[in-house]
């Protein structure tokens, strides 16, 4: 790739690009942010190849780091600006005016009603978290990263990615939780109009 | 986790229904997890991010054949050039008040001053205005000007400005008449079009600062109830022409 081998490089995106943008993706919540991280992650590897060192990690590890300084100095910059709804729905709306498949039923219409909704809060409640108990759930369990790759990538002790990520889900159960004890509300006041 | 460890686990699990209940949470978690994961596995990268990577990789295979890279040395050279030459621009830049406040001497301040801020003494405060220098608009821009032109000053005099303050120079002269500072002349629109001006006056006048908002001029917002002195440039037909705040 550095011997400009575009063959080269384009096999090495099309390997690397998922890890990349599913990270930014789980990390800033917008697939617009997760685009642009991943355009940028790239960009600097074109520009600056030199960088990697081999003998501190693999490549992708290395790229997500760059992905995470990246996602780390928007959230810091646009922290006081406050986000409108639509980017958080924007799977919901039709894209590349493909409205017919959006209106297309498929199997259980219900069910993935349901199912969507169950991952949007789940989503949310990722979101929720504060930055440095995101990014431990995001690489272990999102990425399936193990505690050793995490804690070299965080530049933290594995021990600390441990008490994270521990700490995490809790604060994960507990929204969720939360979430659910506000909807089982809900139906018992709809049961019991619906007795009364 | 060893195979013996986990099913001590599983069996303290069968026997503690608080631990049991824990058990299915995290379960329950880490199904819900898995579910986020594998929906945004199946997002689709889209194309173009693909093609403006393509594009900058071909941009940049060509550009070093184009230019090669500076080396670092080449580099830490240019850079102590560019410093250089923003130091030469700034300096280029500052250098008229900057000669001006090292070279002008007290006395020469307190002449000029005295030659032009004598009709200070007269003029009334408030909003009445003193008309002077008729028909002679331009020299006395020139005179005001000649204020801030830099004089030569002997090697004890500017021994004695090195130990003032800084500010002593903006607050007044020996005879303790105050030194102005005055802007530029800021055009005042009379219609749509500026009318050719045959000659006209200067007149000091104070004014309340928020009639400088029609002129367009600007000003500190946080004192705009408070009043300022300007000179305004009356032309022979009455009209104010222009305008510059006086410090």
């Amino acid at each position: 790739m550095m011997a400009g081998d575009e063959e080269a490089f384009t096999r090495l995106y099309r390997r690397l690009r998922g890890v990349v943008y599913r990270f930014a993706r789980q990390m800033s919540g917008s697939s617009s942010v997760a685009e642009d991280v991943t355009q940028e992650v790239f960009l600097i590897l074109l520009r600056k190849a030199e960088l990697y060192d081999p003998g501190r990690g693999s490549l992708s590890t290395y790229l997500v780091q760059i992905a995470r300084n990246e996602i780390l100095r928007r959230l810091g910059r646009d922290r006081d600006y406050v986000s409108l709804t639509a980017d958080a729905r924007e799977g919901d709306l039709p894209q590349d005016g493909n409205l017919d498949e959006n209106l297309i039923v498929r199997g259980n219409p219900l069910g993935n009603l349901v199912r969507n909704e169950e991952i949007e809060s789940v989503r949310q409640a990722v979101l929720a978290l504060p930055l440095h108990y995101r990014e431990v759930v995001v690489l272990c369990d999102l990425e399936e990263m193990s505690y050793t790759e995490a804690a070299a990538l965080l530049g933290c002790a594995v021990g600390t990615v441990r008490s994270r990520l521990h700490r995490a889900r809790a604060l994960l159960k507990q929204r969720l939780r939360s979430g659910e004890a506000t909807e089982q509300d809900g139906l018992q006041v709809n049961r019991a109009s619906c007795l009364g | 986790m060893d195979a013996v460890a986990r099913e001590r686990g599983l069996e303290h699990v069968r026997r503690c229904a608080p631990c049991a209940l824990l058990m299915v949470e995290e379960r329950a978690l880490s199904r819900d997890l898995r579910s986020l994961s594998a929906a945004t596995a199946v997002e689709e990268i889209p194309a173009r991010l693909e093609t403006a990577l393509l594009t900058a990789f071909r941009q940049q295979a060509v550009a070093p054949a184009a230019a090669p890279a500076a080396s670092p040395g080449t580099r830490r050279w240019l850079l102590v050039a560019a410093a250089l030459a923003l130091l030469t621009f700034g300096l280029s830049l500052a250098g008229p008040s900057l000669a001006r406040w090292v070279a002008s001497s007290p006395e020469k301040k307190s002449a000029a001053t005295d030659s032009t801020h004598g009709r200070d003494a007269t003029t009334p405060a408030g909003v009445s205005a003193t008309p002077e220098n008729s028909g002679q608009a331009p020299p006395q821009i020139a005179t005001v000007r000649q204020l801030a032109r830099p004089t030569p000053d002997s090697t004890k005099e500017r021994r004695q400005k090195r130990l003032a303050p800084a500010s002593a120079s903006r607050q007044s002269t020996s005879d303790g008449a105050p030194r102005e500072f005055v802007t530029q002349f800021f055009p005042v629109m009379q219609g749509d079009e500026l009318i050719p001006l045959e000659g006209g006056q200067i007149v000091r006048v104070r004014m309340s600062r928020s009639n400088l908002i029609p002129l367009g001029i600007p000003f500190n917002q946080e004192r705009v109830s408070e009043t300022i002195q300007a000179d305004v440039l009356v032309s022979n037909d009455g009209l104010a022409r222009a305008i510059r705040l006086v410090y």
